[in-house]
C-alpha cells in the first residue's frame, strides 16, 4: 500500500452549545492516499462539513479537542496560524456547496482565481491573472480572458462552480476538498461538474475528498467511501462492496431508501424510520440503534468500534462483527 | 445504482451557450451609478453640493474677481447695503462686510468641517466596527460597550466643555463633533460585517490561506463600502446642522472668521433692520442640507440591491 498523503486519526471536534458539548466530529479516522478519490457520505448534520473543515482547521466556532491530521507526515492541527495558511489553499484547496454566495461579489471573476497564487507563489496581478485564465480555460470556461474581466453575478451557478474548482487549482494542491460541489447545481449541471473533477483528478493528480449525501455521486466517482452517522464513521471499503453488500445497517438503509433505474421490479421506497439523534444528546451504544431493523440487546450499552468486516470493508456494528448477513425484511 | 456518468451521455449544450452573448462589464458599482444617474432629483441635488464645494474651495479667487472685497475688510460707509447689482450683490452687515464674500468663506468653514468631520468619524468608527465584527468575542464586547458610553454621553455637554477647553477651530471642530459621531458608523459596520462575514466567500478566501488583515481590508471592506457611501452622503447634512448650531450657540467657529452658523448668530440682533443678513446665511444653510439630504437618499436608494431590477 502506498504511504498515505493525508491521515487523520481519531479526531474530535465539539461545538459548544447552549444545551451543552456538541461533539460533531467523535473519533474519526481515515487516510488518503495521492491521486485518490475519497467519498464520505452521510445525512446532514453527521459530521461530513465539520470533519473537513477540521483538516483545513476552519472548523471555528468549534474546537479540535482531540485527534491527529497528519499531512505528508505533518500534523497540521499542531501548526501555528500562519503556517496552517500556507498549507490552505496550496497544498490543501477546498470547494463549497454553494457556488452562488462562494464568490466575492466585489471583484473580477479572473482577480479571484489569480488570488491564490498572488498570495502563496507572490506572483505579480499580471502573471497570475495570466495563469488565472489559463486555469479557467482547462475546467472549461468559453472564451476565459474575456469571461475573466467579468462579475460573479454574470456567471451561471455551473460556471461559477468551475471558477472555484479553478480557484481550488491554481497552486496545484496535492489534496482538493470538495464539500457538496454539486449540491446547489441541477442535474445536467451537476453531471458536468462531475466530469471535470474526474478530469481534475487525472489530470493534475490531485487527491479529492468529496462529500456528498448524493450516493449515486459517490457510486460514479469514488474508489472509497466513508459512511459517517452522527459524528462517526460507521463503515469504510471501496465503493462498489460497500453499496453491493453494505456491512451497516445504517448503509444498508440509506441504500435501501434510494431509487434505482435497475430495480427489477417496482419496488416502493423504504425510508429509514426515525430522525438522526441530537448530536448533544447520544443515545447510549451504538448511535443508529434506535432506527435499526438489526438491534441487537447489547447495540444499547456498548459502543462498536470501527472493526474489518469481511475482506476489503469496516464496519462499526456488533451484527455485522458477528459475521451475520444484513438482509432486507 | 445510477451513476452521474448514464446522466452524462444524454447530450448536453456545450457549456458556452448558457453564459449568452458578450454583455458589457456590469459590476455593482457600475450599476449603482447607472442607477444614481438616473435619479434627476439626486443628481441635480448632488451637482449642487459639488458646486458649492468647488466654490469653498475657490473662495480666495471669487472674493478677488467676482465680489472685489474680503470677508473681514470693514467699510464702516457702507453699513446694512441693501442686496442689489451694485457692489455688493448680497448687501452688506453692520460693519459693511460684504456678505456675499463671508458667505464664499463661510463655505470653506462649514463644508470643510462638515467633510472632515465625516472623513474622521468614518474612518474611526469603520476600524472598531471592522474589527468588532470581524474578531468577534470580547474584543468584540469591549469595543461595543466602549460605544454604547460614547453614545450615551450628552454630545451638547460636551461640545460646551471641548468649547471651552480648545478654542475652535475648523480641525478642532471637526474632531470634536466626530469624536461623537464615529459611534454610530461603528455599530453600521459591525452590523454589516456580521452579516457580510457569514457569506461562504469569506470562509472560501479563508480556504485560500489568506489572514484575517487580507480577509478584513481586501475582501469584507469593499462589501461594506456601499453602507459607508450612504451614511458619508446622509451624515455631511446632518454634521452642517450641528456644526450651524454649534456655530450659532457661539461654541464653533469664532468671529470675525466667517461660518453660515456665526453670521446667523451675529445677524440676528439686526433682524429688523435689515433681515437679508439672517436670510441669506440662513437660506444656504438650507439649501445645503436640503441637498445633501435628497442626494443621500438617491444614494442609498443606488445602492440598496432590493431595488435591483435583475
Amino acid at each position: 500500500m502506498t504511504q498515505p498523503l493525508l491521515e487523520v486519526q481519531d479526531l474530535h471536534t465539539v461545538f459548544q452549545t447552549k444545551e451543552g458539548t456538541l461533539k460533531a466530529v467523535d473519533g474519526v479516522s481515515f487516510e488518503l492516499t495521492p491521486g485518490e478519490t475519497l467519498g464520505i457520505v452521510g445525512e446532514s448534520g453527521c459530521g461530513k462539513s465539520v470533519t473537513a473543515l477540521s483538516i483545513m482547521r476552519l472548523q471555528a466556532p468549534g474546537r479540535i479537542v482531540g485527534g491527529k491530521v497528519l499531512f505528508k507526515g505533518q500534523d497540521l492541527t499542531k501548526l501555528t496560524e500562519p503556517e496552517m495558511r500556507d498549507v490552505r489553499g496550496k497544498e490543501i484547496a477546498m470547494i463549497f456547496q454553494d457556488p452562488m454566495t462562494s464568490l466575492n461579489p466585489v471583484y473580477r471573476v479572473g482577480w479571484q482565481v489569480a488570488e491564490p497564487t498572488r498570495l502563496h507563489h507572490g506572483w505579480d496581478a499580471r502573471k497570475a491573472l495570466a495563469s488565472a485564465v489559463n486555469m479557467l480555460g482547462k475546467v472549461g470556461i468559453p472564451s476565459a480572458a474575456s469571461r475573466a474581466q467579468d462579475y460573479p453575478h454574470q456567471f451561471s451557478g455551473g460556471m461559477r462552480q468551475r471558477v472555484m474548482i479553478a480557484m481550488g487549482l491554481t497552486t496545484t494542491p496535492q489534496v482538493l476538498i470538495a464539500d457538496e460541489p454539486t449540491t446547489a447545481l441541477d442535474v445536467t449541471i451537476q453531471a458536468q461538474i462531475l466530469d471535470l473533477l474526474r478530469e481534475v483528478n487525472r489530470e493534475f493528480g490531485t487527491a479529492t475528498i468529496l462529500i456528498t449525501h448524493n450516493l449515486g455521486v459517490v457510486a460514479g466517482m469514488c474508489e472509497r467511501v466513508l459512511v459517517m452517522y452522527a459524528g462517526r464513521i460507521v463503515e469504510s471499503g471501496p465503493t462498489k462492496d460497500v453499496f453491493a453488500h453494505p456491512k451497516h445497517p445504517y448503509t444498508w438503509s440509506l441504500l435501501r431508501s434510494i431509487p434505482r433505474l435497475d430495480a427489477e421490479k417496482h419496488e416502493p421506497l423504504r425510508p429509514i424510520e426515525g430522525v438522526p439523534p441530537h448530536l448533544v444528546d447520544l443515545p447510549a451504544g451504538c448511535a443508529f440503534h434506535p432506527r435499526c431493523a438489526f438491534r441487537i440487546e447489547r447495540c444499547s450499552r456498548d459502543t462498536p468500534s470501527l472493526e474489518r468486516v469481511g475482506d476489503t470493508q469496516m464496519a462499526a456494528c456488533w451484527v455485522t462483527q458477528a459475521g451475520q448477513e444484513l438482509r432486507g425484511a | 445504482m445510477i451513476g452521474p456518468e448514464r446522466v452524462a451521455e444524454i447530450d448536453l449544450p456545450a457549456p458556452g451557450l448558457e453564459t449568452g452573448a458578450a454583455r458589457p462589464a456590469q459590476s455593482y458599482w457600475n450599476e449603482s451609478w447607472e442607477r444614481l444617474r438616473a435619479n434627476r432629483i439626486g443628481m441635480s441635488a448632488g451637482i449642487v453640493i459639488v458646486v458649492f464645494a468647488l466654490i469653498a474651495i475657490a473662495a480666495p479667487l471669487l472674493s478677488i474677481v467676482l465680489t472685489h472685497a474680503q470677508p473681514q475688510s470693514i467699510d464702516l460707509d457702507h453699513t446694512f447695503a441693501k442686496p442689489g447689482l451694485g457692489s455688493h450683490l448680497l448687501g452688506t452687515d453692520e460693519l459693511g462686510r460684504d456678505t456675499l464674500t463671508r458667505l464664499l468663506w463661510g463655505a470653506r468653514v462649514s463644508l470643510g468641517v462638515a467633510f472632515l468631520t465625516v472623513a474622521m468619524s468614518l474612518s474611526v468608527g469603520t476600524a472598531v466596527g471592522m474589527l468588532s465584527g470581524y474578531y468577534g468575542g470580547w474584543i468584540d464586547d469591549v469595543l461595543m460597550r466602549f460605544v454604547d458610553v460614547v453614545l450615551a454621553i450628552p454630545a451638547i455637554f460636551l461640545f460646551i466643555l471641548m468649547s471651552i477647553l480648545f478654542r475652535p477651530n475648523a480641525i478642532t471642530l471637526a474632531a470634536i463633533v466626530a469624536s461623537v459621531g464615529w459611534g454610530g458608523v461603528a455599530r453600521l459596520v459591525r452590523g454589516e460585517v456580521l452579516s457580510v462575514k457569514q457569506r461562504d466567500f469569506i470562509l472560501a478566501t479563508r480556504s485560500l490561506g489568506a489572514n484575517d488583515w487580507r480577509l478584513m481590508l481586501r475582501h469584507l471592506l469593499p462589501n461594506v463600502l456601499p453602507v459607508l457611501i450612504v451614511a458619508a452622503s446622509l451624515g455631511v447634512g446632518q454634521i452642517i446642522l450641528i456644526e450651524s448650531a454649534l456655530d450659532f450657540l457661539g461654541l464653533g467657529i469664532q468671529p470675525p472668521t466667517p461660518s453660515w452658523g456665526n453670521m446667523l448668530t451675529n445677524s440676528q440682533s439686526y433682524f429688523f433692520r435689515s433681515g437679508f443678513l439672517v436670510a441669506f446665511p440662513g437660506i444656504t444653510i438650507f439649501i445645503t442640507v436640503l441637498c445633501s439630504n435628497l442626494f443621500g437618499n438617491a444614494v442609498r436608494d443606488a445602492f440598496d440591491p432590493r431595488l435591483k431590477t435583475h
